[in-house]
């Protein structure tokens, strides 16, 4: 797979009383495609990842309100995957231009989440879980919880090595002037937050979110003719798990993270060693230590203590979450998966200010829906790298 | 603005016809949670238990663990018991479910 990133654009994440979807879409789409240095004539299709919209602003049909923001006909589709919607957008978008049907594609995550009471919004969020959770009093951050928990007991880790997450995560969004929380934290001031789902407190959870992100995607060909030296996709994969958190064997890992890292690998002829930089999926800190495992990072059991070295730190050996991750970026469910490659992008273009990373040019995003009933895994390429095996060529 | 598609009585009645299964039924904690922010229609109960339980013939299943005066712990024992679950107003129905309480 070869699938160009053209152009990439993120509003800034937070609490925009004064930012409706439409207002955040439109500043996205548009941002997007300047950056790419096309028309909108140009793009052919779109993709809009967006999980919440018809529970909080009681509006379906957001396909069409892409269209008549860009005054466009072109088809638009929107795509529901839960916290992954936005991951699963960009991979449609891989696919349709992969089938030679479409050579652009513009791909759009959008979520305004605050204008719900958290009781409420929690309730929608956990249209994303199964009834049997919903009807036990089950919020997201339980169900994490029930994993942190086992991940505990198994393993001999504690809250601070969470925390050490939460730290780590608000330290790269201090770097980042677009993210909801530009400032850093404490393990203590982790550590004193008020629990919410034991072992997870308040500063262990992503936050709730308006914001929206948007990519201009490419054939080969078609970047070929405008010349142009910016970062590739070679891989896009995605695979499934039980809706409910009860059904699984493993409450410590994501097999539906495992499978679709383990194919985008094989897809893009890369090993994880390989990998330079990634953004995760750190919903809530326990997550990111799962994320580092089912990735291939570290082994299992060792997520937690990566962290706790300074590895997955800005000029570690490995940066992990170099926008702040969820955690400190922000995390408006549809856009996630879509700002995830956005700042894969900047950082390919050398773009990313002061949480620039020198290691730029292989990078993985890892997008989960729910506790991990869908997980998506892109790895792009900077256009200096020639990492891609002849196999992955053919692929 | 969001419906209340919980409480309906339809809905109550088909899932009513299973809770019998599993009433006196036993089982272990496999991990558990204390809630201290619940989801709308669970807010007054909190903070409250609620966790992954696995009865005897091994299936797993996820339900709220009443607090019986004992704390939980993974691998304590359980058993199913009919109770109150989520709150409704003077004109819903009254919503009964299977929760879990520590022997």
């Amino acid at each position: 797979m070869k699938i160009t990133i053209l152009g990439a654009y993120q509003t800034k994440f937070g609490e925009l009383w004064d930012k409706s979807l439409k207002d955040l879409s439109s500043e996205a789409a548009f941002g997007a495609v300047e950056d790419a240095g096309v028309l909108f004539k140009d793009i052919q299709t779109a993709y809009f990842g967006n999980k919440m919209s018809p529970q909080i602003t009681g509006q379906n049909h957001v396909g069409s309100l892409l269209a008549e923001i860009l005054g466009t006909d072109i088809p638009i589709t929107r795509i529901e995957a839960a916290c992954a919607s936005g991951g699963s957008a960009v991979r449609q978008a891989c696919m349709a231009i992969e089938s030679g049907q479409y050579e652009t594609a513009l791909v759009l995550g959008a979520e305004k989440m605050t204008d719900l009471a958290i009781s409420e919004i929690s309730v929608g969020l956990m249209g994303a879980a199964s009834e049997q959770e919903r009807e036990s009093g089950l919020s997201f951050v339980g169900l994490y919880a029930l994993m942190a928990r086992k991940y505990f007991d198994k393993y001999g880790a504690g809250e601070k090595d969470l925390a050490a997450i939460a730290v780590k995560n608000h330290f790269h969004g201090s770097l980042n002037p677009k993210a909801q929380f530009p400032f850093v934290l404490t393990i203590d001031q982790v550590m004193a937050s008020s629990m919410v789902a034991d072992p997870l407190k308040l500063l262990d959870c992503s936050p709730i979110t308006d914001g929206a992100a948007g990519l201009v995607l490419a054939s080969e060909k078609y970047a070929k003719k405008l010349g142009s030296k910016k970062p590739v996709i070679i891989a896009s994969k995605q695979a499934s798990d039980t809706l409910s958190l009860s059904k699984r064997k493993d409450l410590t890992s994501l097999a539906g993270a495992e499978k679709a890292a383990g194919e985008a690998y094989r897809q893009a002829g890369v090993e994880a060693k390989d990998i330079e930089f990634a953004e995760v999926h750190d919903c809530f800190t326990i997550a990111e230590a799962m994320a580092l495992e089912d990735l291939g990072f570290c082994k299992k059991g060792e997520g937690y203590i990566a962290v706790g070295k300074g590895k997955t730190r800005l000029g570690g050996e490995r940066a992990i979450n170099l926008s702040g991750g969820l955690k400190a970026c922000g995390h408006p469910v549809g856009a996630t998966g879509v700002k995830q490659l956005v700042e894969v992008y900047s950082q390919m273009m050398g773009r990313a200010g002061k949480r620039q990373t020198k290691k730029n040019k292989l990078a993985l995003t890892h997008n989960i829906g729910g506790t991990g009933g869908t997980a998506v895994v892109h790895i792009v390429r900077s256009a200096k790298c020639k990492a891609q095996s002849e196999k992955s060529k053919k692929e | 603005m969001m419906m209340n598609k919980n409480i309906s009585p339809i809905k109550i009645w088909r899932e009513a016809k299973n809770q019998h299964k599993y009433l006196g039924k036993t089982g272990n904690i496999v991990s558990f949670t204390q809630i201290n922010a619940g989801p709308a229609g669970f807010e007054k109960q909190a903070p409250y238990w609620a966790g992954i339980m696995e009865l005897q013939n091994g299936e797993r299943i996820v339900g709220q663990i009443i607090n019986s005066g004992k704390k939980p712990a993974v691998k304590s024992k359980v058993i199913a018991i009919l109770r109150r679950t989520r709150e409704s107003n003077k004109k819903e129905i009254v919503q009964y479910g299977i929760k879990w309480r520590i022997l």
